[in-house]
Parts: C-alpha cells; sequence; structure tokens
C-alpha cells in the first residue's frame, strides 16, 4: 500500500522495493541490489520533495 | 419527524442512570453553521436538532475526554457519554471500539440514518456573508433553504458534499437505538481515484507539489481526525524529530503522507479532514486511494462491525505479494 | 490628506506596472478560494476583492522564516532580509492593515525584532475600504472601523467603476506618483459618495457586542464555570491561530542538513496546542482545551490590553468563519460577559 501511496503522490516507483533477503542469501542480496541500482539508474536522480539545502 | 424522535430518544438517554452527557447538534451562531451541543442530565433539549447541514462529525469528543492527572472517584465510574451519531461516524466508533480506543459501554450511541449533508464551502458560495441563523429540510431531492426571510429550492445534487455521493453506510452500522429508517448500504465507488491513477507520474507529482506548497503545517486536519488520537503525534515528536517544523513542500509532503499512510487501513472517509484544511487541500484523494486499495488488495472495509480486525495487523497467506522481489 | 480617483480597469495596469519594482502581493482566487499571495505580473492571477483572504500576516511575519545559519566551523549567518524589494500589500481590509499596526506594537517593543521591522519597513499598504463588511465581521467592538485608516497608506473606496483613493502617508504618495497617469482629481460627487459609503459601511458590521468593562470582568472571573462551558467544543485544531492577523506565536528550532550545515529557524505556533505549555518536566499548566481557549480570550482581551492598551482583536471574524465547531468569540464573549 506504501508503493502505491507514494506512485500515487508522484513517486516513481521503482523507488521503493522489498524483499526478504536473509543474513545467508549473499548471492540473492547482491543480485536484488544489481537489479535496483540498474532501474534507479535508468530514471535517474530523485526530484521529487527534495529538502531544501539549508 | 426525525428532530422530534431525536429529542424522545435524547430524554430517554439523559434519564438513564449512568448517562454523563449528551452530545448531539444544535443550530449554529450564524448563517448555515451547526454547532455541537452538550446536554447534562436536567438540562434543556430543546436545542437539539438535525438538519441536512449537521456535516461535522462528533466522534472526535469521545475521544477527548480530558482527564486530568489526579484520578478522582467520578473519573473511575463507567460513565457513558451518550452520542448522536451518522452512518460514516459510527463506522468510526467501530474502528476506535476494535482498536481499544474507547470501550463499547462507554458509548450510548443514538444512530440517526442520514440522506446526505450539505458541503459548507457549497452553500457559503451559493449564499454568501449570511450571518443570520439560516434553515435547511430536505424534501423530495431538494433542500428547502430559509435565510434571510426568503425561502429557496435547490436540488440536492447542487449541495451536497462530494463524500456524501460515495457514501457506502448511510445507515449507523453500531447503536443502541435507532432514528430514521434503515437504508441499504451502497458500493463502493472510486472513479475519481481511477481517473488520476492513470494520469503520467510527472503530472501526479507536479499536482502534489502545487497542493504540498500550500500546506502551512496548522496540522486541523490531524487534530480534527476521529482516528488520530495518539497521546503523543509522531509529528510532535523532538526527540527524535522526524519532519521539520518548517513548512518546505518536502517536510509538507512527509507530514501528510505519514498522516495518510497511519490512516491505512483505517481511514472511514468522514472528510473531517478536508472540510477542515484553511487551504482547501484535496486531502480525501489521498485517504480514499488508501480506502481503495485496502478494498481491491485485501477485500477490506475499515469499520464495518466492532469485531472485524485492524486490516495492518493481520496476515493471510493469500494477501498480494507481487511487489516483493 | 490626498484624495484621487483610480479606474477600476486600470487597477491591473497599476498592479502591472508596480511589478517590475516591487513585490505586489493580493487576494486572488486559486482553487476555489482566495488566498493573498504575490501578484506575478506575468502570471494569469484573477485578484478576488469580494472574498475574505484565508491568511495575510504571512506576506510580513512569514510562517517559517530563518533567523541565521550555522556550520561546523562555528560560522554564524545571520539571516535578517537586508536590502530587501519593497512590497507592496494591495486589497487588505482595514481590520487586515489594523492588526499590522498591533503587531507593530510587538514586534517593536522592548527588544525590536529586526526580522519582522525589516519586512514591515519595506512594505507600503493599500486598503480596499470594507463597505460589505462580512458575515462575522465585528470590527467596530474592538475600536476599528470598516473604513478606518490605522496602519493603511493608501486606502481604496469602490464607488462603482472606479475607486476614490485616499493618501495617508509618504509611501502612499511616493507611489501615487509613481503612477501619476492613472489617477485623475475627484469631483465634488465622489466625495460625497465616498463618505456615504463609508457610513453606511459602519452601519452594515452585522456583529456587535458592548466590550466595555471586559477586561475588568476578565481580571475576576478566571475561575468562573462559564470557561468549561464555551470551550467544551472546542477540538483545538488551532485553525483560529494560523488564520488570525494579530496572533503572533511562534516556536524556534533548529534543523540540520548532514550535520554539516544547520539554520535555526522561527515557525508559526498555536496556543491551542497541548505542546505549546508542555514543559520538560511533564507537567502542563494548560492540560485541557479549557484553559487554553479560555487563555485565548485572556490574551487578547486582558493581557494584551494590560500591556499595549488595545484589544488584541481587530474583529476580522476568521475565527469564527473558520472554526470547524462553530466556536463563536462574539458568542463566547457575550457569555463571559453574563458571568460577571
Amino acid at each position: 500500500m506504501l508503493r502505491n501511496l507514494l506512485e500515487f503522490s508522484g513517486i516513481n516507483p521503482l523507488r521503493l522495493r522489498m524483499s526478504w533477503v536473509s543474513a545467508s542469501e549473499g548471492k540473492k542480496f547482491a543480485d536484488i541490489i544489481t537489479e535496483i541500482t540498474q532501474d534507479l539508474k535508468s530514471i535517474g536522480p530523485q526530484k521529487a520533495y527534495l529538502r531544501k539545502a539549508v | 419527524m426525525i428532530v422530534q424522535k431525536l429529542k424522545e430518544e435524547a430524554a430517554r438517554a439523559l434519564s438513564r442512570k449512568d448517562v454523563k452527557y449528551l452530545i448531539g447538534y444544535k443550530k449554529g451562531s450564524y448563517g448555515f453553521r451547526i454547532s455541537p451541543i452538550f446536554i447534562e442530565p436536567k438540562e434543556d433539549i430543546d436545542k437539539l436538532t438535525f438538519s441536512p447541514l449537521c456535516n461535522m462529525s462528533l466522534v472526535k469528543y469521545v475521544m477527548m475526554e480530558e482527564t486530568l492527572p489526579t484520578l478522582t472517584e467520578q473519573a473511575m465510574k463507567p460513565s457513558k457519554i451518550a452520542l448522536v451519531a451518522r452512518g460514516c461516524d459510527t463506522r468510526a466508533l467501530n474502528l476506535l471500539i476494535k482498536e481499544k480506543g474507547v470501550a463499547r459501554d462507554k458509548l450510548y450511541i443514538i444512530g440517526v440514518s442520514c440522506t446526505g449533508v450539505i458541503d459548507q464551502r457549497k452553500i457559503e458560495a451559493r449564499f454568501p456573508e449570511v450571518t443570520d441563523p439560516a434553515d435547511v429540510i430536505e424534501e423530495n431531492g431538494n433542500y428547502i433553504i430559509t435565510c434571510n426571510g426568503q425561502s429557496h429550492t435547490i436540488p440536492k445534487e447542487e449541495l451536497l458534499a462530494d463524500l456524501c455521493t460515495v457514501c457506502q453506510y448511510p445507515t449507523p452500522l453500531i447503536y443502541d437505538k435507532l432514528i430514521g429508517d434503515k437504508a441499504a448500504s451502497r458500493p463502493a465507488h472510486y472513479d475519481e481515484i481511477k481517473e488520476f491513477e492513470q494520469l503520467p507520474v510527472e503530472e501526479k507529482l507536479a499536482f502534489w507539489q502545487q497542493q504540498f506548497s500550500k500546506c502551512i503545517r496548522c496540522y486541523a486536519c490531524r487534530n480534527v481526525c476521529p482516528l488520530c488520537y495518539s497521546t503523543i503525534c509522531s509529528m510532535d515528536s523532538l526527540n527524535p524529530q522526524w519532519v521539520w517544523r518548517s513548512v518546505d513542500t518536502s517536510e509538507n509532503f512527509m507530514f501528510q503522507i505519514i498522516r495518510t499512510f497511519h490512516l491505512a487501513g483505517r481511514c472511514i472517509s468522514c472528510g473531517e479532514c478536508e472540510r477542515v484544511c484553511p487551504m482547501n487541500l484535496p486531502l480525501m484523494k489521498l485517504n480514499r486511494k488508501l480506502e481503495k486499495d485496502a478494498k481491491e488488495l485485501f477485500g477490506y472495509e475499515s469499520g464495518k462491525d466492532p469485531e472485524s480486525k485492524p486490516l495492518l495487523t493481520t496476515f493471510h497467506s493469500e494477501d498480494p505479494q507481487g511487489f516483493i522481489l | 490628506m490626498d484624495m484621487l480617483i483610480l479606474k477600476k480597469d486600470a487597477v491591473n495596469e497599476f498592479l502591472a506596472s508596480l511589478s517590475g519594482r516591487y513585490t505586489v502581493w493580493a487576494p486572488v482566487q486559486k482553487d476555489s478560494d482566495t488566498v493573498f499571495e504575490p501578484f506575478g505580473a506575468g502570471q494569469h492571477n484573477v485578484l478576488d476583492l469580494t472574498h475574505q483572504a484565508k491568511i495575510i500576516k504571512h506576506a510580513i511575519f512569514p510562517q517559517t522564516e530563518q533567523l541565521f545559519s550555522f556550520d561546523q566551523n562555528d560560522q554564524i549567518q545571520e539571516a535578517i532580509p537586508g536590502d530587501r524589494e519593497q512590497n507592496i500589500l494591495f486589497g487588505i481590509r482595514p481590520c487586515d492593515a489594523r492588526s499590522f499596526a498591533l503587531l507593530d506594537s510587538v514586534f517593536a517593543g522592548d527588544i525590536p525584532d529586526p526580522y519582522y521591522l525589516v519586512r514591515r519597513d519595506t512594505t507600503i499598504l493599500i486598503g480596499v475600504a470594507c463597505t460589505e463588511p462580512f458575515a462575522n465581521c465585528f470590527c467596530t467592538s474592538v475600536g476599528g472601523n470598516p473604513c478606518g485608516r490605522d496602519g493603511l497608506d493608501l486606502l481604496c473606496t469602490d464607488l462603482g467603476d472606479r475607486y476614490l483613493v485616499a493618501v495617508f502617508s509618504e509611501k502612499g504618495t511616493e507611489l501615487v506618483n509613481k503612477t501619476a497617469s492613472l489617477f485623475t482629481k475627484p469631483s465634488a460627487e465622489d466625495m460625497k459618495q465616498g463618505q456615504e459609503l463609508s457610513h453606511r459601511a459602519e452601519r452594515a458590521v452585522k456583529r456587535h457586542i458592548d466590550l466595555s468593562g471586559i477586561t475588568d470582568t476578565l481580571a475576576r472571573i478566571f475561575e468562573h464555570p462559564v470557561w468549561k462551558k464555551i470551550t467544551l467544543k472546542c477540538i483545538g485544531c488551532g485553525i483560529c491561530t494560523y488564520t488570525c492577523p494579530t496572533c503572533y506565536c511562534f516556536d524556534i528550532q533548529d534543523e540540520s542538513m548532514a550535520q554539516k550545515r544547520g539554520r535555526r529557524v522561527r515557525v508559526w505556533d498555536s496556543c491551542m496546542y497541548k505542546e505549546y505549555t508542555l514543559h520538560a518536566s511533564g507537567h502542563n499548566p494548560r492540560p485541557t482545551r479549557v484553559e487554553r481557549l479560555r487563555n485565548r480570550i485572556y490574551h487578547k482581551f486582558k493581557f494584551h490590553v494590560d500591556t499595549y492598551g488595545v484589544f488584541g482583536c481587530v474583529g476580522c471574524g476568521r475565527c469564527i468563519t473558520l472554526c470547524p465547531v462553530n466556536e463563536d468569540l462574539v458568542e463566547n464573549l457575550i457569555a463571559v460577559k453574563g458571568a460577571a
């Protein structure tokens, strides 16, 4: 539901990902992070709702 | 006549030994306003009323019973609060009871079957700056409005609050006494949400950035919500401070999203937040989006009865998990 | 005092020509609401002088104001707005202008507040006379007038297709001189009409209450049961304080980004919140809404009078109109008077 809400507010849903990874699933963790990194690189940096620099 | 029956029930409620006071509606101090009234036993119930102008929820007062730090004999008695409740109000009460926010035996609910209430902004735009108290009754799909000595007949749909057009439970779901005819529950409609969902992400972002930049963080939406009753709200926490108090689109966004998410699977669409917002933010858009998701993803409707468990405290193996990598 | 005529058709031109050199604030229609914000010459803002703008104090007393910034090397950079562009607040009502005059006494007191004062000194106030008061206006009961001049540099009275403009100050004269081509001299008829409208406006104020002696009454009835009675329906939402033009309570917070730089900000606060008087010990001298709403009324009608000699209220009626539960200040004051 959180992902849907964020998408509804204009944040690309690719930015919030969830997965179950246990401490012994090293390869799975690496694979997921690679996948997410690739997805994020393709959509570029977050521009929505940025905190103004102090 | 609903008002007559309401007064009879109110009199009966106040004559009970276990009722502390009754919360109902009375005519407001000017124009088209309605005001809450707190009547103690032996006090006059003459001012009690019910009309299409009753567009505020009284449920908040149940949660606002402030007890000073010292417990007295009085405070420990299981005294009841009698309350006039419309359909949406009883959904809130159901949820509060289930969440243990209030005990069922602390309430004496006089349910009133509601046929929809008037949107304050709409009627005040139609009849601006009316100071003398005005009256509205519903008749044959029209509102008969008496103000400034004149009578006007306006079709109901022109003044009806938008949320009432998608109301699912016009008849109270929980009550000790019921006034008015039982109306069947209606299916849920989320057309305006579906329409917004179709928009591309950039347009959604532009819309909300514009809206959130208007927010002045008066916290009225949170303060008026019957289901926001934490003794310490996360937004007021200073250590750690999750969201800065300064007004900025990013902080405003965080506040609104956090509040909406704290209502995920809970909001019963009474619309008080949107009604009171001084900056006219479309807050119900966010809440109804989650209400739609709760329905479509989990088949859940909040506040249907005091037994159904809160959505986010339960897990079933059939719950959708497509989003998990 | 100079009197001039400005045609209504020329108002947009007047504002547009000033927009280059000044930041012009005006009440505009936005999302079916009337908001008071900078009126950009290039944007399609629809001027709205018929409805009451919800909040106006943010033009001089912003919701969030940076006081100073700091960094890890203990460098502090004050953020007092210096060299600020001149601001014009156009289309405010006399009660709103009077509220700034009230805030002036507060912020220019023993310890002058440079943030507020710089903004105030660089702001020119152009009012629109309240020939049709709003539903809950009660300015005449608190020492105000729908066509009053307190705090204003210019006052425009609506004569139909033109405004009768009264110039009260040097700042106002300067402004008129800069746009002299848009102004003409009023006729005797214009002056007469203006006067009649002023008198009518005063009679048109719909809500009244005789507040003579209220300060003394309040001094006596602090523990009276009337307070519980009138405050029961308040839900502590804070809308009254945020929209009130004379409410000025604020909180000061530090914010830091990535622990490298930070800033101290002042933000609006509300005495209607429980946290407002919450002590670090956990004790709260105003634990319930009864004490808090009572305090608000005391502040405006006794404490402010004791300190500054005038009511801390201009009778704009916003708290009554915007209160979600119909806590009606005039009604409450009547009840308070009755408790004497």
